[in-house]
């Protein structure tokens, strides 16, 4: 009868130098949920195989220059709604923009984003009001 | 009852932000300046968290202490090689004890961790720092910075991950500060081209203070003009030994090295550049090729994601060259999406110059990107000299040093309100100089060692020498420079006042780490209690059980400011004293600005403008029609005169007609009786503007 091969454990240390990250990289993804938490608890806490693994697709991405947020939306990608597709070459699209001063314009495009034209009125008036609101506070400062 | 609900900061992940704002109080005196800066957390959370912030220094601070106070308790930072600082902190973290760890995260950039801060808790820390000003042509400069921009480019390259700071647009940290200036330079033109601040001079002290609304987004600049530095020694005590700094400003008078030079002109067109920063590198380049000779030869290439040369090689600088590049300056777009600056370099290194003239490269960018070391690497056998100006509110000051010091060029920095002409001025200058170098230093006697002979320096550029000694050294000391015309020999008598403070032994032990093996710059950094890349600081605040929680902490990195008109997302050209009531392109307000962005330039009489008005007159009375535009103007005489000022007050919105008729009043009102009929003076005189005029009147 063969007998079970206990799974390999690691401790911080050892999981540091295997994969040649600092000890508070490794906790730091710990703590950004990059990496699962560890087995068991305070002095007793360990690691197993699949923290390894976990430790070393982040440092292939990262090496390829992706930054952690890139990497926490790649790690957890089974798990997303398919990204909504960009718009295709040739698409038309009709954009409401609406000038509140010289340089200053708000661009809504009410389909994509999915505003009714009640809110798309309310979106502008209120922003309107803002900004005339924040130059009036300006001027009765100077 | 439940105490005063507090504000919460979130960022833009609704997360809450611990950092609750920060305090700058410092003092310069001679060329030391120190600062004491207080950051203010508190965790409003209901779980313990560790919060992480990385935040800018000047690359020459030296950081000196570093100290924890959380309720009633203050505890004093130790200083321990990198790997034992950490491990301590680590340590703590997970023994559910509070900590901090500050670390030099790179050149210019430091990290700090507060670990295990508990729901309600408030902390302050306090750092000091200090660093040795140095008077560069005729000016001494200081500036704060206060956020990090985004940076282009793999920060993993250069940064831990969690020293990797995020920006957040929504985010604000208010700021005070309070800045006394001592001595001699409180009586100098002291200005401020980046805040409003407040003046009070009481008994030979100016104590300089915000005025209630600043926040940590751009760089803190402060001008001191209108005193020369001379020379001065210091010296105090260095535990049992003494240590020495002596400051000289070179003067010397040196004639150009070469009649005729070459300068490649490299533009960062890169997405950051926009808004602000793209009209800086426009300004730059209009300086420039306003200061150069017809004889001179110049090429213009800009860098984004992709190199794009203007010019086909270098080019003579002739009237029909100068009117088309100035066409393509002004045209000059930050359209150009990442910056790839490696690329920008090696393409202008590449363009071929003639046999025997050394060609330089002058470099505009805001600097923001992380692989400054790769950069270096690839540079460092550029066969070019790299002149660097950094423009923007929030310039990378690593990467414009470093890429100036390694090729043996210089770097200004240039805020989006400090006076682009000069600067370029101040850098073409340098380009034409002999390069200097601190040749020897004769002291009264031996010193044990000493840092800063070998450096090389510019004429108008101050040299810091240092050196230890065992016993108190007295008498002269000889500072020889080399490389000018004529020997330059800097005497000066050693100062007899030795102080005991610390400062000066541990700026001069922080030097040294630059000539020391990576062991004996540890060993080093520990004695003095420097934080370095060999050493980070550590405190440790040990916990009743009853506090003990031994989760991990919730991370919350403290996301820096989004830096003012980074990218185009707001202007800072009008938010210094004095500030027009509002941003307008009425004239009254370019006349404003124009005035203040010209308002130390020095009045010229040059030559040509004689010469000028006779063409002209010589122009119209044979026929020709009185000129409209620059181009028509460029038509009269050649080589062009130098219409960088007609140029920037088109560029901020006169028109180009009204600025070319009322520069030629003046001209006739100058020269006229001389050279112009009557009829002619009065056709010119009528058709100007006076608010122009005035404004021409006073460059």
């Amino acid at each position: 009868m063969p007998t079970q091969t206990p799974a390999a454990t690691f401790t911080l240390e050892q999981l540091a130098a295997l994969t040649g990250l600092p000890r508070r990289t490794v906790r730091y993804y710990i703590q950004l949920g990059l990496v699962d938490r560890p087995e068991g608890e305070k002095r007793g806490a360990h690691y197993l195989p699949r923290h390894l693994e976990q430790l070393l697709t982040i440092q292939k991405f990262t090496t390829a220059g992706l930054s952690l947020d890139k990497v926490a939306d790649l790690l957890r990608a089974p798990a997303m709604p398919p990204p909504v597709a960009p718009p295709r070459v040739g698409t038309v699209e009709v954009r409401s923009h609406l000038t509140l001063a010289d340089g200053v314009e708000l661009v809504v495009e009410a389909g994509r984003a999915g505003l009714t034209p009640e809110q798309v009125r309310q979106l502008f008036t209120q922003t309107l009001a803002l900004y005339a609101r924040l130059i009036q506070e300006n001027d009765d400062e100077c | 009852m439940s105490a005063e609900p507090m504000a919460v900061l979130k960022s833009l992940a609704g997360v809450a932000v611990p950092l609750q704002g920060v305090a700058l109080s410092g003092v310069i005196e001679g060329s030391l300046l120190q600062f004491t800066v207080e950051q203010r957390y508190c965790n409003t959370e209901d779980q313990a968290i560790e919060a992480l912030y990385t935040f800018p220094l000047p690359m020459q601070a030296v950081l000196l202490s570093l100290e924890l106070t959380l309720g009633e308790r203050t505890l004093i930072g130790v200083v321990q090689r990198k790997q034992e600082a950490v491990a301590a902190y680590e340590t703590a973290i997970e023994d559910a004890d509070t900590a901090i760890l500050l670390e030099k995260a790179s050149d210019g950039l430091f990290t700090v961790s507060l670990g295990n801060l508990l729901p309600g808790e408030q902390a302050v820390i306090r750092y000091r720092y200090a660093q040795v000003l140095a008077f560069e042509q005729g000016q001494l400069r200081m500036a704060l910075p206060m956020t990090i921009a985004p940076r282009y480019g793999n920060a993993h390259t250069a940064l831990l991950p969690h020293q990797q700071p995020d920006t957040d647009i929504t985010v604000s940290y208010p700021c005070t500060l309070t800045l006394q200036v001592r001595g001699e330079l409180a009586a100098a033109n002291v200005l401020c081209p980046t805040h409003t601040l407040s003046r009070q001079i009481e008994q030979g002290v100016l104590t300089l203070r915000d005025s209630g609304n600043l926040v940590l987004d751009r760089d803190l600049v402060l001008l001191i003009e209108g005193t020369t530095a001379g020379a001065q020694s210091l010296l105090a005590r260095d535990g049992d030994d003494y240590v020495a700094l002596v400051s000289c400003t070179v003067a010397v008078s040196a004639k150009p090295v070469r009649d005729a030079r070459a300068v490649k002109l490299l533009v960062d067109c890169s997405g950051s550049m926009d808004g602000d920063g793209i009209k800086q590198a426009r300004a730059a380049m209009l300086a420039t090729l306003s200061s150069l000779q017809s004889a001179d030869l110049v090429s213009l290439t800009r860098f984004g994601s992709t190199v794009q040369h203007v010019t086909e090689g270098l080019q003579l600088l002739g009237p029909a060259t100068t009117l088309a590049l100035n066409k393509s300056v002004r045209a000059t777009q930050a359209d150009l999406g990442g910056t790839e600056m490696l690329e920008g370099i090696e393409a202008v290194l590449d363009i071929p110059a003639p046999s025997g003239l050394v060609a330089d490269v002058l470099l505009i960018t805001d600097g923001e990107i992380w692989e400054v070391d790769t950069l270096l690497e690839r540079i460092a056998t550029a066969g070019h000299r790299l002149f660097v100006i950094a423009v923007g509110a929030t310039p990378n000051e690593e990467l414009a040093r470093k890429v100036a010091a390694l090729t043996r060029g210089a770097c200004e920095f240039v805020t989006p309100n400090e006076n682009m002409k000069r600067a370029v001025q101040r850098l073409l200058d340098r380009m034409a100089a002999p390069v200097l170098r601190v040749d020897a230093v004769q002291w009264p006697q031996t010193p044990s060692w000493t840092v800063g002979v070998g450096d090389l320096v510019f004429p108008g550029d101050t040299v810091h020498v240092l050196a230890g000694f065992s016993s108190p050294p007295a008498g002269q000391v000889t500072v020889s420079i080399a490389g000018a015309d004529e020997p330059c020999l800097q005497t000066l008598s050693l100062s007899t006042a030795v102080s005991t403070d610390t400062t000066l032994a541990r700026l001069g032990a922080a030097r040294r780490l630059e000539t020391l093996s990576p062991e004996a710059a540890a060993a080093l950094a520990e004695q003095h209690q420097l934080v370095t890349r060999f050493t980070s600081c550590v405190v440790v605040m040990k916990r009743d059980d009853a506090q003990r929680s031994y989760a991990l902490p919730a991370v919350r990195k403290v996301p820096s400011m989004m830096a003012a008109s980074y990218g185009g997302s707001s202007t800072v050209c009008f938010s210094m004293s004095p500030p027009p009531a509002k941003h307008t392109r009425d004239s009254s307000a370019i006349y404003q600005e124009a005035r203040y962005l010209s308002r130390s330039d020095p009045i010229r009489l040059e030559p040509w403008k004689q010469e000028f008005a006779s063409s002209l007159a010589a122009y119209v009375l044979s026929g020709g029609e009185i000129p409209q535009t620059l181009a028509q103007l460029a038509r009269i005489q050649q080589p062009l005169p130098p219409i960088y000022d007609l140029l920037e007050l088109i560029e901020r919105g006169a028109r180009e007609v009204d600025v070319v008729a009322a520069w030629l009043a003046n001209l006739c009102e100058e020269y006229g009786q001389d050279c112009f009929p009557d009829r002619l003076q009065r056709r010119l005189l009528s058709a100007a503007d006076r608010q122009l005029r005035e404004y021409l009147r006073q460059l």
